[in-house]
């Protein structure tokens, strides 16, 4: 595929997936924080 | 601020800090090698066919503006992605967003341009919005000069000592 379509096509895609992954990550990274601290007591 | 409220800020962030990066490469993507664009079939970017935003256009990229803009774009977006010196950088990039705005949403109003120009500055208000609570010493309508060498005043507001005679 032509390098200009995929900037095209990824305009918009790639700031959604980017920001979407990094909340991701962010809120199973406080889930997995909140867990370890409930198991330490 | 809650926990959820600090997931938005943070999707907004990478939202808009990935938004500007991806622009600035693109832009860049242009300077590469001869050898390296024609392997990936790039092409330059089509020129601007509105006659008003075409001159406008052509006009701050002969006279290098417009490679200061997206070097500015550039520099925003990474700092948006690092979480570095985000009021500041959301106010050096607010200049950018109304000229986009205005270009996009009242000169050339095309289908894209219309979703694209209110979309930029929506996301740097949101932002502003969203660290407004650092802008407030700078909401101060009148202040004497305070350069970094003078001594800090101690007590008081900032620059009382300096007040004006």
């Amino acid at each position: 595929m032509h390098l200009n379509k995929i900037f095209d096509l990824w305009y918009d895609l790639v700031p959604t997936l980017t920001a979407s992954v990094v909340v991701l990550i962010a809120v199973l990274r406080d889930v997995r924080r909140k867990h370890r601290r409930e198991r330490e007591g | 601020m809650t926990a959820k409220l600090k997931y938005v800020v943070l999707w907004f962030r990478t939202f808009y800090g990935a938004h500007l990066t991806y622009s600035a490469m693109r832009y860049y993507l242009a300077y590469a090698p001869k050898s390296l664009l024609l392997a990936v079939h790039y092409k330059p970017l089509g020129a601007v066919t509105h006659p008003l935003a075409h001159a406008f256009v052509d006009a701050i990229t002969a006279t290098g503006i417009y490679h200061v803009v997206k070097t500015v774009e550039l520099i925003v977006g990474i700092a948006l992605l690092a979480n570095l010196f985000v009021p500041l950088v959301l106010v050096i990039e607010m200049p950018i967003s109304v000229v986009i705005f205005i270009l996009n949403f009242f000169v050339v109003a095309s289908d894209r341009q219309l979703f694209s120009g209110p979309q930029e500055i929506l996301l740097n208000g949101l932002l502003m919005v969203f660290y407004s609570r650092y802008y407030l010493p700078l909401l101060k309508p009148v202040v004497p000069p305070l350069p970094l060498w003078t001594r800090e005043p101690s007590t008081g507001t900032l620059g009382s000592d300096h007040a004006p005679q």
